[in-house]
Formats: structure tokens, C-alpha cells, sequence
């Protein structure tokens, strides 16, 4: 699995390398550093049929994403 | 439904408080325009010695106090920097020279439509070319790299220098130089002024309020949020200003305002350049400065150096137009934007995070 490590870097970018990303791939962890980045991420993954799972260590956001089951 | 209407909620207290602002003595169409405040800021700190726009604007003081205080009460204050600050300090600039050609950063820009000033449609044509200009960049890898966890006082100091800063103004403001005449005498009362920063200081660091992601974002991602405070602004300021008898339709006799299309055009093409390169507006950066982040303070002495250098070299507009030292300033800070903007695209050692 994929892992995105987009801590530090400023908005947009985050999400510019998700959105590149879940163009290929359709499980990948993502690591964030902000709040404002936590949040645009999830929801847009969720809006493109993803589901999300973040969990907190230290600083750092870690978001699981992976296709959502119908 | 609430997270939904958050954003232009906060578009419309952001409109409420220009429109008193100016209601209550700031100058016409500039209730809240961060390019302007700075560099009447500038001006009263002797930076620059253009008489007419010299005033200590406790609203820019207000951002940058009212962002740290919702930081630090919400946790969030955040000491980071060292994403190319040299490079945030040049674009900082930049920006400046295209906000002061045109006359108004994109808070102003908003302000000058919704009063019916229409140069500055022409000025959104020319914002929105620049934010695409900015997003075939950031499509083709555009990065600043990555910022770092600084020491605390690296953070500390953009609220510490506000703090003196209006230590100056209420305890000796002579020392400071104040406009008698022109944009910079137009002031609205120091505590209303001070009070007015706080609130879209905090507000600004919650919501995230940027005034380039509403277009960027748009285009980028389909997300409309951002795009809602914007339309938001606008239309509570023209509501305001068609009650306060102030929304004069036309081109001509705008206040602080020139009628040269191209250069208006131009001017906030840079504008909106610039700020999708610094990924945010001038009145984010400035907010993020309060929050912590010093690369963000950096972009704002560069917007303050740039405001110095547009009028002590004559690069500035005024009423009257734009100058032939601004065109040149112009086609000299739009090259290096665009070196930047290349160089940190293609350049064999960019790299992003990833991967």
C-alpha cells in the first residue's frame, strides 16, 4: 500500500497529491500535519466513493484510505 | 447544513464588519483591504514617504492578535517555517506591486465591485487569469517544499511586534507618521478599527478564510465552500451599499480608483498569480502569521517592503492612473514570478513530499 507522507507541505498540495493519487490507486495511507489539510482531505475523499479512517500519533495524522464497498 | 453555511456565514460577517468600517470613516470601497492597511502601515512607520497613506492600521495589528488568541485558546498555535522563505518574501513583494497598480488586494477588489466600481470587474478578470495561471503550475507539481516545526519564539514574534506596534500607536503615536489628507487620514475609531481585526483575525483562523481558494478551489477540486464566502462578501456588501446609498455604478470617479483597464487587468493577474504560489491570499497570510507560521510572516515583510518600494519609485497608481515606473516594476516582478514559479515546478531538484 501507498503511503503519501504530505506533512509540512501547504495547502492545496496535500490535496493535489491525493486527488492524483486516488486517480490510481485504490487503497493508500495518507500522513498530515494540519487540521485545515485533515479536513478538506476526508471529505474529499469520502466524496469520491472512499472510506476514511484517521488515526492520531503524536503531531501527525494518519488517514487510511481505501475504495469503498457498495 | 450548518457546516455547509459556515463559510458564507463568515463571508457575511467579514462584509458586515467592512461595511461598518467604512460607515464609520475608512475610505470608500476599503472597509477591509489587507494590501492597503499594510502599506499604510508601512507608511507610518516612515518606510515610505507617500504622505497621503500613512496610518498604523490597528486592523492589520487586530488579524495577526486575533488569530494568535484563537490559536492559542483552540491549541492550535503552531510554530512552523523554512518552506523557501526568501522565495514567500519575493512573491510577497510581487504581489504588493500588482495590488498596488491595481489599487486593491482581492478583499478590496470584492469591496470595489459590490460598490459598483466596475474597473474592478476588469480587476477579477485579471485576479481569476492569475489564479489559473497558479493552478497550471500546481497541476504541472509546483512546490515550495516542505515547512518544519520551529522554536516557539520564531512563532511568537509576529504577535510580539503587533503588540509593540500598538504599543506605539496608543502610547506615543508621535513618533509615527499619520496622514492629514488622502486615503490614509480616512480612518474609522482606533478601538472599533482594533476590535474589527481581532474578530476576522479569529474568524479568519477558524473558518480558514482565504479570498484565491474560493476561485482555486473551485477549479481544483469542485469544492464550492470557499467559493460561497466569496459570493457571500459581495452580496451583503452590495445589500449594504444600495441601503447606505453608497453603490455608484460606472467606471469613472471611483474612489481610490484608476480607470486603465489593461493595467487593472494586469495588476491583479500578478495578484492572483502570486497568491496561489504562497497558497494564500494576502489576508491569510496575514492570519496565519498570528497562528504561528513563520513563513507566512515572512510573505507579509515582503508585502511591506513592496508596499515601501511601489512608492518610494513612483510604481504605484493613484487616481490619476498608473505610472511608467509601475509598468516596469510590473514586467520586472511578474519575470521573477514566473521564474519562480518555474523553477519550482521543473527544476531537477524540486521535489514533494509522497510517494
Amino acid at each position: 500500500m501507498r503511503t503519501i507522507d504530505a506533512c509540512g507541505i501547504s495547502c492545496p498540495e496535500p490535496l493535489l497529491m491525493l486527488k492524483k493519487a486516488l486517480q490510481s490507486e485504490s487503497e493508500l495511507m495518507l500522513l498530515l500535519d494540519g487540521k485545515g489539510a485533515l479536513g478538506n482531505c476526508e471529505e474529499y475523499a469520502k466524496k469520491q466513493g472512499f472510506d476514511v479512517e484517521t488515526t492520531i500519533e503524536g503531531d501527525m495524522f494518519k488517514l487510511h484510505i481505501a475504495r469503498a464497498h457498495e | 447544513m450548518l457546516k455547509k453555511l459556515a463559510m458564507p456565514l463568515v463571508g457575511v460577517l467579514a462584509a458586515i464588519i467592512s461595511l461598518a468600517l467604512v460607515a464609520l470613516g475608512n475610505p470608500g470601497n476599503m472597509g477591509f483591504c489587507t494590501a492597503c492597511f499594510l502599506r499604510d502601515s508601512a507608511g507610518a512607520v516612515g518606510l515610505h514617504g507617500a504622505a497621503a497613506v500613512q496610518y498604523l492600521r490597528p486592523e492589520v495589528i487586530g488579524l495577526v492578535l486575533g488569530a494568535f488568541l484563537i490559536s492559542m485558546a483552540r491549541k492550535e498555535f503552531a510554530p512552523r517555517g523554512g518552506s523557501a522563505p526568501i522565495t514567500r518574501f519575493v512573491l510577497g513583494f510581487a504581489l504588493m506591486i500588482g495590488a498596488l497598480i491595481f489599487l486593491g488586494c482581492p478583499t478590496r477588489m470584492m469591496l470595489r465591485i459590490a460598490g459598483g466600481d466596475l474597473n474592478a470587474i476588469v480587476g477579477l478578470f485579471g485576479f481569476a487569469a492569475g489564479i489559473f495561471g497558479g493552478i497550471f503550475f500546481l497541476n504541472k507539481g509546483y512546490s515550495l517544499k516542505r515547512t518544519y516545526e520551529v522554536a516557539k519564539t520564531d512563532g511568537l514574534l509576529a504577535p510580539i511586534v503587533a503588540l509593540i506596534l500598538l504599543a506605539l500607536l496608543i502610547i506615543v503615536p508621535g513618533i509615527l507618521n499619520f496622514s492629514v489628507q488622502g486615503p490614509g487620514s480616512l480612518r474609522a475609531p482606533m478601538w472599533v478599527a482594533l476590535a474589527a481585526g481581532l474578530i476576522l483575525g479569529g474568524a479568519g483562523f477558524i473558518s480558514r478564510l482565504c479570498f484565491i481558494a474560493g476561485i482555486r478551489d473551485s477549479v481544483l477540486f469542485r469544492n464550492f465552500s470557499m467559493l460561497g464566502a466569496f459570493v457571500a462578501f459581495i452580496i451583503v456588501i452590495l445589500v449594504g451599499n444600495l441601503i447606505l446609498g453608497s453603490f455608484n455604478l460606472g467606471f469613472e470617479g471611483q474612489p481610490v480608483a484608476h480607470t486603465d483597464g489593461l493595467w487593472n487587468f494586469m495588476g491583479m493577474v500578478l495578484v492572483g498569480l502570486c497568491s496561489v504560489l504562497l497558497g494564500g491570499c494576502p489576508f491569510r497570510q496575514v492570519v496565519l502569521a498570528g497562528g504561528g507560521n513563520s513563513d507566512s510572516a515572512i510573505t507579509v515583510l515582503g508585502m511591506v517592503a513592496g508596499a515601501a518600494f511601489a512608492h518610494n519609485f513612483g510604481m504605484a497608481s493613484s487616481a490619476e492612473g498608473v505610472t511608467n515606473n509601475g509598468m516596469v516594476g510590473f514586467g520586472v516582478a511578474f519575470l521573477v514570478v514566473i521564474f519562480i514559479a518555474i523553477f519550482n515546478t521543473f527544476g531537477k531538484n524540486r521535489q514533494r513530499g509522497g510517494a
